[in-house]
């Protein structure tokens, strides 16, 4: 090995290290479990802080700043590196469609690609299976690259183009503040922090009930208005934290993701770039990366007492292995499909990339969409819909793989001769 | 065997710069140049030639970047 490939090498696991270990204490700081960082349940949580009750997602309402933080990190590193390109125009529908699919299959795991990784270094066994899948879905993608699957050549666009990605971001962060501020205006819905909701329905925060309106707790129970019991003193006692109530603080939160966006834009750290690259050319230096992640946060993981080994009551998972496998075999694919895992297409709209600005708000749109519709799954499994929608998700993506082979290859000049 | 290859890469989504490029190197040219207009691209280029044995130099080109690979001595 020469000296600059282990230097390339050190710089990823790094990378990768300090994206674990930081994730890991976000979740000692208050995020939900194995969710210190999720690029698809941040965005749907902030989708909910917009959507609220009228979308079914007053439990998953919180402008996470861990996304503007990505974004904005990832702009000012990539000024500082004169990295910064305003580029677009390479198939911004079908990366819309992309992060569409892949939002909605990573709703039916419970994670994206990140927190797929991340579940794994907290011991959630039905990660591995999710990890399997998501290499199964990475490789039939790269078969799609092989066979000349090309979105086509993004080019240079002005400015104010490039910089539509960090203001939202900007935006996003004073809905943030306006949110911790206590402030509660119409638009904007927030989770009560540290809310608990029991298997039937029932939303307590503190000793007070939330949800059914007018109920309050008799006994330890849950007792609707008109005197009938909605959960009984059991099911109070086992009511579990809804994920938008579990948050760290709003700044620590922030400069997270301003670092990791950093450190991301700098490193290239995507969590299927390695897989992908195992399958296109044998070249695992980008394993690395996720296998940092996985490794710093274990270790925190451990030491914090984070870690627990096995398939059952994990947080924020379920224990369908199938769901879990196809789910993130088609969240891999539609991830590679769209030119980067969810973390790298912040990161892109950082730059400048208005395309993975699409994907993202492709991403955005899917998780208005997931739980008002019964896509989402929930921790007993996956919903009514689930396999359906996961079978259409199959299609669409295939369809895109092909006709995007179809048509590069009908085009002169775009397999070069060896 | 070809004593010199170009790939145009601007504008391509990871990871068709590399893919091409690999590509390219299948006619085991002498030198190759390839233009790259994001630093993901230019990175995962110049990794690629560098582990090829070529000597790479980079230059900016307005928006881009050419990737310049040679056979050392």
């Amino acid at each position: 090995m020469s000296p600059r490939l282990s230097r390339t090498s050190l710089l990823t696991l790094s990378a990768g290290l300090a994206f674990g270990a930081i994730a890991a204490l976000l979740v000692r700081a208050g995020n939900p479990g194995n969710m210190g960082v999720c690029i698809a349940c941040f965005l749907r949580d902030t989708v909910g802080a917009f959507g609220g009750a009228a979308l079914g997602m007053g439990g998953v309402a919180y402008v996470r700043p861990e996304i503007p933080g990505l974004v904005l990190g990832a702009a000012a590193a990539a000024v500082a590196g004169r990295e910064w390109r305003p580029r677009g125009g390479s198939g911004f529908p079908l990366r819309f469609a992309l992060g569409f699919l892949f939002m909605t299959a990573a709703l039916a795991f419970l994670g994206c690609t990140v927190r797929a990784w991340l579940r794994l270094a907290g011991g959630d066994l039905n990660a591995a299976v999710g990890v399997a899948g998501l290499v199964a879905g990475v490789g039939a993608a790269s078969l799609a690259l092989r066979a000349g699957y090309d979105l086509g050549r993004a080019r240079t666009l002005s400015a104010a183009a490039g910089l539509a990605g960090p203001a939202v971001a900007i935006a996003l962060l004073a809905a943030a503040a306006i949110g911790a501020s206590g402030a509660a205006p119409k638009i904007l819905t927030v989770t009560p922090a540290g809310a608990r909701a029991t298997a039937q329905g029932a939303v307590l925060a503190g000793t007070g009930v939330l949800k059914p309106a007018g109920s309050r707790l008799v006994d330890g129970a849950v007792v609707a208005t008109d005197g009938a019991v909605v959960s009984d003193a059991a099911a109070v006692a086992a009511a579990k934290p809804l994920p938008g109530g579990r948050r760290a603080p709003l700044v620590l939160s922030l400069l997270a993701g301003l670092l990791l966006g950093a450190v991301a834009q700098r490193t290239r750290l995507c969590t299927t770039g390695g897989i992908r690259d195992v399958f296109l050319a044998r070249a695992p230096g980008k394993l690395l990366g996720v296998a940092g992640i996985v490794a710093g946060a274990m270790v925190l993981n451990v030491a914090l007492g984070q870690f627990r080994l096995g398939f059952a009551d994990q947080p924020v998972a379920h224990t369908d292995a199938a769901g879990n496998f196809v789910a993130m075999a088609l969240a891999g694919a539609a991830a590679v499909l769209m030119g980067g895992c969810p973390l790298r297409q912040l990161v892109m709209a950082g730059e400048g990339d208005v395309d993975a600005a699409g994907a993202v708000l492709g991403m955005a749109a899917a998780a208005a969409l997931a739980h008002g519709a019964g896509v989402a799954s929930t921790p007993r499994g996956l919903a009514p819909l689930g396999w359906p929608v996961l079978g259409a998700c199959a299609v669409v993506l295939a369809a895109i793989a092909l006709a995007r082979r179809a048509r590069t290859a009908a085009q002169p000049g775009a397999a070069p001769s060896p | 065997v070809s004593a010199r290859a170009e790939v145009d890469a601007r504008g391509l989504s990871c990871p068709l710069p590399a893919l091409r490029t690999r590509i390219a190197l299948r006619g085991r040219p002498a030198a190759l140049e390839v233009l790259v207009s994001t630093g993901a691209a230019r990175t995962n280029v110049e990794e690629l030639l560098l582990d090829e044995g070529y000597e790479v130099t980079i230059r900016e080109e307005g928006d881009d970047w050419r990737v310049t690979a040679s056979r050392g001595g």
